[in-house]
Parts: C-alpha cells; structure tokens; sequence
C-alpha cells in the first residue's frame, strides 16, 4: 500500500464520515483522508489542485444538492478520470443507482449499519 | 263518400216499368234470359242439327227459310247474353263501392233499361255489395293497424328525439366513408360547430381533434370499423379556443348481412372528471414523494445510530460492562428494526411511482425461479410444494411478478405452525377470455374472518408473533393493481388460507379494447 495515498471522502453527515473513515481505517488504509461536507466545499478543495486521490466515497444526497454533477465533473479533470468513484447513499432505489452509474460511479453503495459492502469491496481491491 | 244503399232501398229505388212497352215482349225475354242457359243447351245443338240438315240435305224454299229464322233466333239469343254479361263486367270493374251504388243508382233510374237487365243487374250489386263491404272491411281494419303502428313510430321517434335532443352527450351516426349521417344537438355544445357544418363538412371532427390524439382517435376509428366496441379518450380544440377532453364510445352497426355498415358513436365531457382524477393522482404522488423523502431522512439518523452502536460494541466492547453492552445491544436491535420499517416505507411509497413495464412472463418460470432462491427455507421446513404444470403466460412485470409469489410463498412457510409441514398448491383457473385467476393454497396458520379486510391494508399485522414488516400484503395487492389485476383471500383460522390472484392474460380476447387505447389519460 502506497503511504502517500490519499481518499476524498464527501457526505455532509460528520458522524457518517467518521464511520467511513473507521471503515476505511479497519480494512488497513493508512492513507491520507481529505473530508468535504458539501458540493461547495468538495470542488473548493479540489479547485487548482492537481493531486490525484486513490479513490473517493462520495454520498449522493447533500444538503446543497445531489453530487451527480460533482462526479461527471471529476470524470472530466485528466488527474480523477480513472479514479474510483464510490457511491454511498440511504436510498437502494435502481434509479439512483442507475443515474450514478451513469454519471460515472464505479459502484454504488447502499450505507448498512456497518458498512459492510464498502468494507469488504474496500478489502478486495488490495492497489488501494 | 256517398253512402251505399241498402238491398231495400235499392228495390225502392227501382223504375217502374215503362207504359209503353210490350209486356209480353219483354215477359217473354225475361223467360228467355232467366232460362237461357237451359234453353241454350238444348237449342243450340238442336239448331245447328236442323240448319245443318237443312243446308246440306235437300234443298227447298221452305227449309231455307226455316234455316233462316233459327239462324236469327240464335243470334237473338247470343244478342241477349252479351248485352247481359256487357252490363255485368262494367259494374264488377268498378273499384268504389260509392261509385258502384251512384252509378248502379243512376243505371235503375233508367227507364230504358229492360226488366231482365234490372233483375241481372239487382243480383250483381247484391253480391258486389257484399263483396265491397267485405273489402272495405278488410281495407279499414289494415288502414287502421297502419294507422296505429305509423302512430307508434311516430311516439318511438318522438321519444328518440326528446332523448337525442336533451342528453348532455353527442350522438353521431356516421358512414364507412365517413360521412356524417346525424349528429345530434348536444354536439354543437361539445365542439362549438352546429350540426349543419359537421354533416356538410365530412372532416371538421377529425380536425378538431388535437394533433397529439389524432392518431388514437384514427385507430379507434379503423377498430370499431372492423366490427369491435372501443373506448377513447382525446384532447379536442373547441370552436370558442379551449381545450377539452371527450370520451367517445364507438359502436359499430351491421347491415342484415353482418358487416359494418355504419358507426354509432356516443361522446361526453370528461374534463372535469379527469381534471379531478389528475388531482388526486397529483396528491397522491406528493404523498409518496413525502413518504419516500421522510423514510430517506430517517435513514440518515438511523445508519448513524446503527454504525456508531456497532463501532462501539466492536472498538470499546471489551472495556464495556456486561449490562452496558446489554443496553447497547437494545439500540441496535431498535436500530435493526426501525431500518426495516423504514425500508419498507420506502418499498411501498416507491410502488406507486415506479412504471410498471408490460411483458409476457410465464408464471411457471417465474414460480421456479421463486422456489429455487426459498429453496433452503423450504427444505429446512420440508414443505410440499404442488405447482400446476401448466400456468399461462400473463402480462405483467417478471420482478413485480416475483414479488408477489415470493411473499405469498414466503408468509405460508412463515406462518405455518411447527407442527407440521407447510403444503402449498398454485392452480390456474379461466373465468373469460381476459384474464386468469390463481389459487394460491397453504395449510399456514389461517386469518381470523374479521381480519381479512385488514391484511392487505400497510403495517396491518395480525400475527404480532411472528416478525414481519406489516407491509408485504399491502405491497403484493399495490404491485396486482398496477398490473391490472385483483387479489382477494379465503380462510379458515387453523385451516388455511386460498389468495386468488386474477392476473391480465398476455393474450386479450378479441373484444377487449386494445390496450394502448383504453382509457388513456396523457398530458
């Protein structure tokens, strides 16, 4: 595992993002975790910079929007292009699903009560 | 009309005879014409002997003459019937009764009319009498059932009339050609154009109807032309510049010999009853909207408590006391259910918004597939599962349509008592040509009677023991709806219960109106 690595993680719910860095730390990233609790403050962080990110966890319902234009946006910037894009979100509708697909999103997440699809996919991709 | 007269005053109305006339003479043709057909028979052929012999045998002066004067007799004789049967065809050839006595009147007033001709002439209007009071009879007794059934159709048109003219519905009568043949008041109301310009103008209907819905309308059209009932439901462009919609039921006529000679049609205003409809269907849309965005905004504070319950358990349980773990324990296990609660909120609102996608699914497949993924719960239950063989293929949804059976399935396994092995029998049963009904039986633990109306209702649960979400019946008859059809259930608490499950055939019979065009509602 790369030290350097570092994970975008977006959900405007803190205690949400804790979770999903405790998930993230359990399955033995040791990587760097740049958190944003909204739309405004992701592309604020992600503005001019030109760091590459191991993968990002991203919710789709925000406060200030649905994040489905964030990742058609990352998927358009040279440096997040292959980037995987992990879709969290409450809703299991197959219409997220499918729009989140659409715009990009490598999977599609439906957040448990421990965050077990995220732990285990997060374990099976040992490049992480 | 002048009135006939009777046999007596016909007799009174004779003349007299006249005095200067010879009575024996004319005693003597009376005798003559009375017998003449007996004289004749025995004359004529004794005459044509004599003259015969006369002429031919030997010839003297004085058997010339006899020759003669038989020949003359003869002709008398023939002179007296014609005159006789002349008078008779004149008077059978008159067509009026009224005539017949003016003019039989006219002729006995005569005083050159022979008494024998009179008394000829007295028999004949006898029986001419009777024979036009006979006819006349029967003449007024068929004028008088005319009459009557001419008074009857005119009350039935009359009726038809009053009914055309005041129904809040257009009536139209049109041709294969699609000419309009009548068009009732009303239609002036609905369209704004008088029955005159849509009888002159063969097209005015067609060009009312708006550009989107012409297409529907045309294939009704053609449908009902080929002989079959049809409903449609269209947006037209009223003359004053509003927007209305009409439902028109087409119906076609057939000539004696069966085929389509003409189309009936009946059209009414449905704007406000689907203006209604849409409003409903708008607020029950928000209401699912709303039930969908709380359930969403539960799930939000529900995966925190879960996810930080858990972490807690799993980072600090080894520091916890046994009761504070047990208190934990507590959260997550309210957590764990008011997750499925939520969840199935989400399921159900998400029902009434989702399209439902037609296919032709075959139940046997899809039943398959159902008992391959319960497969272990069957086993471990040893339940005896018995599928009709030969289920037909429905219209409907494969994963609506999974759903069902997986939680009709799913309850029988669940709610059968542990003393026995749950048994479940799926038939198919054809009530008409449209659709199909499925039995659905279990030997499970059965519905109290006064529970049955609730078990399809949401969160209705009626074995509290059991764990469930109260919400897979109400799921199982929204998904039914939607497809078309219907569920209803018979039980016996301790027994058993039957769901009949009446599922759209993928095949309609050849009445049916065709989908695409029954009752439908876009805007």
């Amino acid at each position: 595992m790369a030290p350097e690595s570092t994970v975008f993680i977006l959900d405007d719910d803190s205690a949400h993002r804790k979770l999903i860095q405790r998930t993230i730390r359990r399955a033995g990233f040791k990587s760097k975790i740049v958190e944003a609790s909204s739309l405004v403050q992701a592309e604020q962080l992600l503005e001019g910079d030109t760091q590459s990110f191991s993968f990002f966890v991203v919710d789709l319902n925000l406060r200030d929007g649905r994040s489905i234009n964030f990742i058609r946006s990352l998927r358009n910037r040279s440096q997040h292009c292959d980037s995987p894009i992990f879709v969290l979100s409450t809703s299991g509708l197959e219409s997220d699903r499918l729009e989140a697909k659409n715009a990009g999103a490598t999977r599609y997440i439906v957040k448990d009560a421990d965050l077990t699809e995220l732990a285990t996919l997060l374990l099976t991709f040992p490049n992480f | 009309m002048t009135a006939k007269l009777s046999r007596q005053q016909q007799k009174k109305a004779l003349p007299k005879k006249a005095s200067g006339s010879n009575p024996f003479a004319i005693e003597l043709i009376n005798l003559l014409h009375e017998h003449h057909s007996f004289i004749l028979s025995l004359l004529v052929p004794g005459t044509f002997l004599l003259i015969f012999f006369l002429a031919f045998g030997p010839k003297t002066i004085l058997s010339s003459i006899i020759a003669c004067l038989l020949t003359a007799l003869l002709a008398f004789l023939a002179g007296v019937e014609f005159v006789s049967r002349f008078f008779s065809r004149a008077l059978r050839n008159l067509t009026s009764t009224a005539k017949v006595t003016d003019y039989t009147q006219q002729l006995f007033r005569s005083d050159h009319v022979p008494s024998s001709l009179q008394l000829v002439q007295e028999t004949g209007v006898d029986l001419l009498d009777a024979f036009f009071r006979a006819s006349n009879e029967s003449l007024i007794k068929v004028r008088n059932g005319l009459v009557a059934q001419l008074e009857e159709a005119g009350k039935i048109a009359e009726r038809y009339k009053v009914l055309t003219t005041n129904l809040a519905a257009s009536v139209q009568i049109r041709s294969i050609s699609g000419k309009t043949i009548f068009c009732s008041p009303y239609t002036e109301v609905l369209t704004g154009y008088s029955s005159d310009d849509i009888i002159s103008d063969k097209t005015k209907l067609e060009e009312i109807v708006l550009s989107e819905d012409k297409e529907r309308y045309q294939r009704a059209l053609k449908v009902a032309e080929l002989g079959e009932d049809i409903l449609v439901r269209y947006r037209i462009l009223h003359r004053s510049g509003i927007r209305l919609w009409l439902e028109t039921h087409l119906v076609p006529i057939r000539d004696e010999k069966g085929t389509v000679c003409s189309l009936m049609s009946v059209t009414i205003d449905v704007t406000d009853t689907l203006t209604y409809q849409k409003e409903v269907e708008d607020r029950n849309q928000d209401l699912s909207e709303f039930a969908y965005m709380v359930s969403h905004d539960l799930k939000a504070p529900l995966f925190t408590i879960q996810g930080m319950a858990n972490a807690m358990l799993e980072d600090h349980g080894a520091d916890l006391r046994d009761d504070a773990k047990g208190l934990l324990l507590y959260i997550v296990d309210a957590a764990h259910r008011l997750e499925r609660l939520v969840s199935s909120i989400i399921e159900y609102s998400a029902l009434s918004t989702a399209a439902v996608t037609d296919a032709e699914i075959n139940l046997n497949e899809t039943i398959d597939s159902v008992l391959r993924d319960q497969g272990e719960f069957i086993r471990q239950r040893r339940a005896f599962i018995d599928i009709d063989p030969m289920l037909p293929t429905v219209r409907g949804n494969e994963l609506r349509l999974y759903q069902i059976f997986s939680n009709l399935f799913g309850n029988a396994l669940k709610f059968t008592p542990s003393d026995r092995s749950p048994e479940i029998s799926v038939k198919a049963r054809w009530e008409n040509q449209d659709s199909v009904t499925i039995d659905i039986e279990d030997n499970a633990c059965g519905i109290p009677e006064d529970k049955l109306k609730l078990i399809f209702r949401p969160f209705a649960r009626i074995h509290t023991d059991i764990e469930g979400s109260g919400i897979g019946l109400a799921c199982v008859r929204k998904i039914v709806e939607r497809m078309g059809g219907s569920i209803t259930v018979d039980s016996r608490l301790g027994v058993g219960s039957i769901f009949h499950l009446v599922l759209p055939l993928s095949v309609p019979k050849p009445r049916q109106v065709p989908p695409n065009l029954e009752r439908i509602y876009q805007h």
